[in-house]
């Protein structure tokens, strides 16, 4: 079975601006990986190359084994949450939901609604009127709702309430022991390292590291030292 | 998945072409309902019409028999039904495909599984619906309005009249639709290139020396003066209408390649 993501010498670049430069990383199936960076370091970028949004300069990004560019059937097995979710003002939070099922093809209101009580979503709201936290809310049900292989979420707790983030967690420890694989992009080291098996470590759009969270974890360290490490190197003046 | 698609492009843009249908509409009815009161001073209503010195000319009011009902729908329903439509046509065509990608709904949508393809023929087949509906619409008050207050209405006429006009608006929409795959073009642009096309044809009528501009724009081919007096001039709408198909494909084909950021 391919990996559920593989980058392979994934090289993006906007004219002459840098998105990602040489990446090449591979989450396994059934992973619940970590990806993380600071701002700017092309976390973004290496997603949206991943779906389709962007073509790459060089290298390839493959999805469940297939290039999402030229089979774009295989969005139907992901789920995705964009850092910055936005829908069509005048529709209602379960018009978004039934739309999004429709394009995939399902119906799952039931999971829909089950999850929007979760998560506390009003379905009868317009979409204008929602706050910041209840669209990522409402971006999260539409990534979830139809039991996708692949969950690839960027900056998905941005704007939630610390009771929303822990119902969110646990949404996605259960998808994730039902076999989904989960490709996590976050600031919040804390939250990749108590949920991520693994965290790639992205920057200035290369690959700075893999890190074994289990292994850093029982070497008694935090992901957030090993982050600021690798960023003090950096820093460090040269010779 | 298609036909969600279609469904969603076609629920999300019906406030407002509900608004310009109305009005449109309303306006082809009202024009071809005046005419039993306008009629009857029809004399001097050419007369006024004649003395109009280069806009005569400009509107093409020279060729026309404004004392016919024809003549004089063409005029009154001719600027507001072609030019109406038109700038429908272009704006919302101008913003299909850059106004979802400005509004950040672009990465939603094709986050979904439908490919690129899809998405461009939903969104080309919604802005065909949306556009000949309208005209449909238009003909439609046109004929009950005549049918009501004309005796013996040029029912013929009066549908390849509007016929152009449909054809007019889908040249229109297939090139704007084609522009809107740059993301800076929008539903300004839109509005811009239809105002800007219709002045075209009424400077082009009014020196010979401008004449060749009426090869610019389509507005000339579907002016009522030229179509009620030798019908619809493919010669010259051809061109213009293969030029619009292309940079309909070539929009698609830019769309397909693109960046979505």
């Amino acid at each position: 079975m391919s990996d559920a993501i593989e980058l392979r010498g994934l090289t993006k670049r906007y004219g002459a601006a840098r998105g990602v430069t040489d990446l090449t990383l591979t989450v396994r199936r059934g992973e619940f990986y970590g990806f993380i960076g600071p701002n700017g370091a092309g976390k973004s970028t290496a997603i949206r190359t991943l779906l389709g949004f962007l073509r790459p300069t060089a290298g390839s990004a493959r999805v469940l084994g297939r290039d999402a560019r030229a089979e774009p059937a295989v969005l139907g097995r992901i789920g995705y949450l964009p850092a910055e979710v936005r829908f069509w003002p005048g529709m209602r939070v379960g018009q978004v939901l039934a739309l999004s099922a429709a394009l995939h093809g399902t119906d799952c209101a039931e999971t829909a609604k089950g999850l929007c009580a979760r998560l506390g979503l009003d379905v009868r709201k317009r979409v204008e009127t929602l706050s910041l936290g209840n669209r990522k809310k409402l971006g999260i049900i539409c990534a979830l709702q139809h039991a996708p292989e692949l969950l690839v979420l960027d900056e998905p707790t941005s704007g939630l309430d610390p009771l929303v983030r822990r119902e969110f967690f646990a949404l996605l420890a259960e998808h994730n022991a039902r076999g989904a694989t989960v490709f996590l992009s976050s600031h919040d080291l804390g939250d990749i390292q108590r949920c991520c098996t693994r965290a790639a470590v992205l920057r200035a759009g290369r690959l700075a590291a893999v890190a074994d969270i289990p292994a850093l974890s029982a070497a008694g360290q935090t992901l957030e030292e090993e982050f600021l490490k690798l960023y003090r190197e950096e820093d460090a003046p040269c010779c | 998945m298609l036909l969600t698609l279609l469904r969603h492009e076609l629920r999300r843009a019906a406030p407002a072409w509900a608004v310009w249908t109305v009005c449109v509409a309303g306006l082809a009815a009202a024009c071809a309902a005046l005419w039993p009161q306008v009629g009857a001073g029809s004399a001097d209503l050419g007369a006024a019409f004649a003395g109009m010195g280069a806009f005569t000319a400009a509107f093409g009011l020279d060729r026309l028999d404004i004392g016919s009902f024809l003549g004089f729908y063409g005029v009154e329903a001719g600027s507001i039904v072609s030019l109406g439509g038109a700038l429908y046509a272009a704006m919302t065509a101008a913003d299909v495909l850059s106004g979802e990608e400005r509004a950040g709904t672009a990465e939603w949508l094709l986050a979904h599984p439908l490919g690129r393809g899809r998405v461009l023929a939903a969104k080309a087949l919604a802005l065909g619906v949306r556009v000949l509906a309208l005209d449909a619409a238009a003909l439609a008050a046109c004929l009950a309005a005549a049918a009501a207050t004309v005796q013996g209405a040029p029912w013929a006429r009066l549908l390849a009249l509007h016929a152009a006009w449909a054809l007019l608006h889908l040249e229109l929409a297939a090139l704007c639709f084609g522009s809107s795959a740059l993301r800076a073009v929008g539903p300004g642009a839109g509005l811009g290139l239809a105002a800007g096309l219709y002045f075209l044809a009424l400077v082009a009528n009014l020196a010979p020396a401008a004449h060749w501009l009426r090869r610019l724009t389509p507005f000339a081919w579907a002016e009522p003066a030229a179509l009620l007096t030798a019908g619809l001039d493919w010669a010259l709408a051809l061109p213009g209408l293969a030029a619009a198909a292309l940079a309909a494909a070539l929009g698609c084909w830019h769309y397909r390649r693109k960046d979505i950021l």
